[in-house]
């Protein structure tokens, strides 16, 4: 039980809660997990350049201040960090309304969901082909609805104006998107 | 906002599709109504896969240092010791991960718990302990004791050292009594003893 302890064996949780007593290895450790996956995010909602590294940077401060928050029994580490990293692109993408993706909503629109080629490690390359299959079961109404709103940062208000919907019909179409990504995630 | 409300919100606040103001009331909404979880839980995972699944983009030079040099600015950290400590604690009870549950590890994230390292009479470091604010205690050793004897763990007050259970395994929990705020371990015949024989480690933050 030295000093020098490798903090990549531990879990997300446990490094969270260390995080949460101020520990800056635990968090580096954090950043390596995850910065590369917040970056993605920002540029894939359009973010280019400093934009996306804002948006590692606020993320990773939410992180540091807010892991005292984090309570498994609501959730894992890992959704815990990619919400916290989610909101932070979303805030920066309305703050500086960068959004490049025409605001009118495309019928053809499907190519937001051709996700990237295979990346470095296979178990991830397997991930996103698993998500990509699971997005082609939706309907490309509900394909929208999560493209509007998760990855070009819309709020639902704004986003019922522009896909000419209801906020009742959206709210409804945004659970059962998710309801069905669920499902089809969790088959083998 | 009523439960009912946070509900119909949930599947925009996975989404990160409110604004700021709703995101913080759902937020709140949470923290008060467990009966939120479950749903909340599946919708965030599943949202979450919308993210997980992009591949990570090689980080720029220096932005982990950028990071760093920020967080030191936001929260000053708790020095290294401790720190060490308690992934040093983490890292063995990993080890022994039924005994190690979730409410352990949701202690090391409260204020009122203590991290203490148990140091031996040579002035090593021998276990650690964490100590919650109710007085629940977790013991973590090196190793377990030599063939022939125990553990005793002591519940240390203003007083005589109060004798707790014995125990073979290098990790424990224990309930000390209310007078003790720390505890300390020692060496003993199977069956424990009223006074402590061989002391193993005592309590230093």
């Amino acid at each position: 039980m030295g000093p020098e302890l490798p903090t990549e064996a531990l879990s997300d949780e446990a490094l969270l809660a260390l995080v949460a007593r101020g520990d800056e290895e635990a968090f580096r450790t954090l950043f390596r997990r995850y910065a590369g996956s917040f970056l993605a995010l920002a540029r894939r909602m359009g973010l280019d350049g400093a934009a996306g590294e804002d948006v590692v940077q606020e993320a990773m401060i939410r992180i540091w201040e807010r892991a005292k928050e984090f309570d498994p029994r609501r959730g894992s580490a890992r959704a815990f960090l990619l919400t916290l990293g989610h909101h932070a692109a979303v805030d920066e993408v309305r703050r500086r309304a960068a959004r490049p993706v025409p605001l009118e909503p495309d019928p053809e629109a499907e190519e937001g969901f051709d996700l990237p080629g295979p990346g470095l490690d296979e178990e991830a390359h397997l991930d996103r082909a698993r998500l990509h299959r699971a997005l082609k079961a939706l309907s490309p109404e509900e394909r929208r609805v999560l493209e509007t709103l998760y990855y070009q940062g819309y709020t639902h208000q704004e986003a019922a104006r522009l896909l000419d919907l209801p906020l009742g019909t959206l709210k409804t179409r945004a659970r059962k998107a998710l309801s069905k990504l669920k499902e089809v995630l969790r088959e083998p | 906002m009523s439960p009912e409300e946070a509900r119909d919100l949930l599947p925009l606040y996975a989404l990160g599709a409110l604004t700021p103001g709703e995101r913080q009331r759902v937020e709140e909404a949470l923290k008060r109504y467990p009966e939120l979880w479950p749903e909340a839980r599946a919708l965030l995972e599943t949202a979450s896969e919308l993210a997980a699944g992009l591949p990570p983009e090689p980080l720029p030079e220096g932005l982990e240092a950028r990071v760093l040099r920020r967080i030191r600015r936001v929260r000053p950290s708790w020095g290294r010791p401790l720190l060490a400590a308690a992934a040093a604690l983490l890292l063995v009870a990993l080890g022994y991960g039924a005994y190690f549950g979730l409410s352990w590890t949701l202690a090391l994230g409260e204020a009122s718990a203590r991290v203490l390292t148990l140091v031996g009479p040579d002035g090593a470091p021998v276990g650690r302990t964490v100590v919650r604010g109710d007085g629940e205690a977790l013991v973590v050793l090196k190793a377990p004791p030599p063939p022939g004897r125990v553990y005793q763990a002591w519940g240390l007050g203003k007083g005589e050292p109060v004798p707790l259970s014995t125990f073979r395994l290098p990790l424990k929990t224990f309930r000390l009594p209310p007078e003790a705020k720390a505890l300390a371990v020692s060496l003993e015949p199977p069956g424990g003893s009223r006074r402590p024989t061989e002391i193993l480690g005592l309590p230093q933050p």
